[in-house]
């Protein structure tokens, strides 16, 4: 099977002793198949000696996996987490959203028995988080205990948008008052 | 404080404002101007299986009517006419928002509603040419209207739709013998139906306080309030639906039934010109 | 002894066809801006379309599985899509068993492991019926999880093969379907030669059901061969196109 040919979804197109089973292909019997329409590539993999080998589609569909940067928008919050609607994974907007869900213990790294969750995030709010782990069967466990996490967007109880302060608070440009979240460091 | 984003994630999180960013220059984001209705595709007669069908697309909004035509005995109060039955469908295939069946009830409802009221309170029909023989059979039209794609704006498809395939159902010759019994005659003609009259819709809404034409569905659920203006080829006001939303101004009204009449002409050319096709 | 000559002496078909020859195909792909892959397909005088959504969030709670995807099939027909008028009730009994079918069939054909917690939906369409919708419908989905980009073992496809006075037939239309001989559907994986969908109905003796079976699978591969070399040709440019929007 030579590289750049157009392959249809079981098309046999290398073989796991030379290759290893990149995306876009499956592997049975110990040969390498591909799983949708598309162009093959090989690639280098460093420290291996096998050759990757992928089939590049038109289309990827998105879905949240472990480890995937999320923003997604908090839609209610109680004392022990706060539920939030999944709506771009990894800089791509999603076209139906998934449901997340950020415990108290995962909302930042230090002090985690001490978190308010009225202090870290409001409805209407967009967080960027990381997806920790599939969850429960309604929603996914996201994490917002990094720096750079938290939220990146909220409004005030004026309805303006709010300006970051510090790393717990920010600020009304009319008010001037100040409301506690736990915001995400922009570089 | 901004949100550093890609176009289409704004449009995600911050749908209104990623509207507001457009609007006060005279645009929507698919580019058309505000008062800018989508192009209109129809086609007629393409199903085999039914006695009349119509295919109408606005943009990405489609939906495709089927007319059958069976015979029945006539309601006794009205025993020289026949009947009309209408049912509009939103499958889930048509939407990501609807997922079953059941999600759709409501806005089926709705539609049929608008459409048979128009349809039959504007006597587009005369329902005494559906009359086979009077007082013991007539025809019956099932008229069912699929939308297959929601992209906004399903009334003036589906409206469009229904009357293109009225307008090229065949009807066989039929005759009726001793016993009651309906038969069709071999080699017999076909009997085409003439509408009284066009009823041509136009769809608007009201997002930030401007006026759009013919909404898409993202426009229709951020908007405060969408209605209906209906304008027949004669003229003549058929219809005003305003399904409550917020308050509008006597003159956006009246601006709105100009629009209307002004498109009435090229939609009407548009579905004769689909029948000729046909032919 | 019928009454319409489904084989004439030349040994053509009520349509013109010989024996095992499959009606003329043609799809789109593509067509549905809202859904993540859609087709149109016709064979013969069948339309369907089919209209993938997914993956997405689960709509059923608790139905969600934590290791793989659950597919969601609805198979439904116009009520204009057959000569007398279908009564519009959306769940009748045979569209619920296609339902079911075409549902495990693609269940062992996605890789579901791939996308946990999720639901992949599959909603088919007839819009017109002259026999043969349930492999239409097959033949239609496969196209639509193929444009939405959904990883699988291989390409179903599906066709139907019978026997009327003796013979053989390969795709029935609608008037052979009703003449009340045997019907088989069968869906297979072409690459793997490895059978997906089997049921027979009527009876047949077993060197009948030996060559309806080899009709079909024939039929099945006559169908791949057309639908793999138009998609080679469509991916072609669809590939080329994003090369250059890069």
């Amino acid at each position: 099977m030579s590289e750049s040919d157009v392959v249809t979804p079981g098309t046999r197109i290398g073989s796991v002793d030379t290759h290893i089973s990149g995306r876009g292909t499956y592997t049975r019997d110990g040969r390498i198949c591909a799983s949708v329409v598309g162009r093959v590539v090989t690639k280098d993999v460093p420290n291996q000696d096998k050759k990757i080998i992928e089939v590049e589609s038109k289309q990827e569909t998105t879905v949240p996996q472990i480890g995937s940067i999320v923003l997604a928008t908090v839609v209610k919050t109680t004392t022990q987490f706060a539920k939030v609607d999944i709506t771009c994974v990894e800089g791509k907007a999603l076209e139906t959203t998934f449901m997340g869900m950020i415990r108290q213990q995962d909302v930042r790294a230090t002090e985690i028995d001490k978190v308010v969750i009225y202090e870290s995030f409001r409805p209407g709010d967009v967080v960027r988080a990381v997806v920790i782990s599939l969850g429960d069967s309604k929603s996914y466990y996201l994490s917002t205990a990094r720096n750079e996490l938290g939220v990146v967007f909220g409004t005030s109880m004026a309805g303006q948008t709010l300006v970051p302060v510090s790393w717990k608070e920010m600020e009304c440009p009319k008010t001037h008052l100040r409301e506690l979240r736990k915001v995400a460091k922009t570089i | 404080m901004k949100l550093e984003a890609s176009a289409d994630v704004i449009r995600k999180l911050h749908p209104l404002e990623f509207y507001k960013r457009f609007l006060p220059e005279g645009i929507r984001p698919d580019g058309r101007n505000l008062n800018k209705p989508r192009v209109t595709v129809i086609s007629a007669g393409s199903l085999t299986t039914a006695e009349g069908s119509a295919l109408v697309k606005l943009g990405s909004t489609s939906a495709i009517c089927g007319i059958k035509a069976e015979v029945t005995i006539p309601a006794d109060t009205e025993p020289q006419c026949g009947k009309l039955v209408l049912s509009v469908e939103l499958p889930p295939l048509c939407s990501p928002n609807i997922q079953r069946w059941t999600d759709s009830v409501e806005q089926n409802s709705s539609l049929e509603v608008q459409i048979e009221d128009i349809l039959l309170k504007t006597n587009v029909l005369n329902l005494e040419a559906l009359c086979i023989k009077d007082s013991s059979a007539v025809w019956v039209l099932y008229v069912d209207v699929y939308i297959l794609e929601h992209d906004g704006n399903c009334f003036d498809a589906a409206l469009l739709s229904v009357l293109t395939a009225l307008t090229n159902v065949k009807l066989p010759e039929v005759e009726v013998n001793e016993e009651q019994i309906v038969s069709i005659v071999e080699g017999g003609s076909t009997q085409s139906l003439e509408l009284n009259h066009y009823p041509i819709p136009l769809s608007f809404c009201i997002l930030d306080d401007k006026l759009l034409v013919d909404p898409t569905s993202e426009e229709e659920e951020l908007s405060s309030t969408c209605f209906t203006i209906v304008y027949n080829n004669r003229g003549e006001l058929c219809s005003l639906y305003k399904p409550g939303g917020k308050h509008i101004n006597d003159d956006i009204l009246e601006e709105c039934k100009q629009t209307t009449l002004n498109r009435t002409e090229h939609i009407v050319k548009l579905m004769k010109q689909a029948n000729e096709a046909k032919k | 002894m019928s009454k319409i000559e489904f084989i004439s002496p030349e040994g053509l078909r009520v349509d013109g066809r010989r024996p095992q020859e499959v009606r003329k195909i043609n799809y789109r792909l593509n067509l549905f801006s809202r859904a993540d892959g859609s087709a149109y397909y016709e064979q013969g005088n069948t339309r369907v379309l089919a209209a993938v959504y997914g993956p997405r969030q689960v709509t059923r709670r608790g139905a969600s599985k934590h290791d793989r995807a659950i597919i969601n099939c609805e198979y439904s027909m116009a009520t204009f899509s057959t000569g007398e008028r279908r009564k519009s009730a959306k769940r009748d009994r045979r569209s619920t068993e296609i339902s079911v079918v075409i549902r495990q069939t693609f269940e062992s054909v996605i890789l579901t492991h791939l996308y946990p917690r999720t639901q992949i939906d599959i909603f088919m369409q007839v819009l017109q019926a002259d026999g043969g919708t349930r492999c239409a419908c097959i033949n239609a989905a496969s196209l639509a999880l193929i444009d939405a980009g959904i990883p699988m073992r291989d390409f179903v496809v599906s066709c139907a093969a019978g026997m009327i006075d003796g013979v053989a037939l390969t795709d029935l239309n609608y008037i052979e379907d009703s003449a009340g001989g045997p019907d088989l559907p069968l869906a297979i994986l072409p690459k793997q030669n490895k059978i997906c969908l089997l049921q027979m109905d009527s009876k047949l003796t077993i060197e009948q059901y030996e060559e309806v079976m080899q009709m079909a699978v024939e039929g099945c591969k006559q169908i791949h061969a057309v639908l793999d070399a138009k998609l080679k040709d469509v991916t072609d440019q669809l590939v080329n196109k994003r090369k250059t929007l890069l």
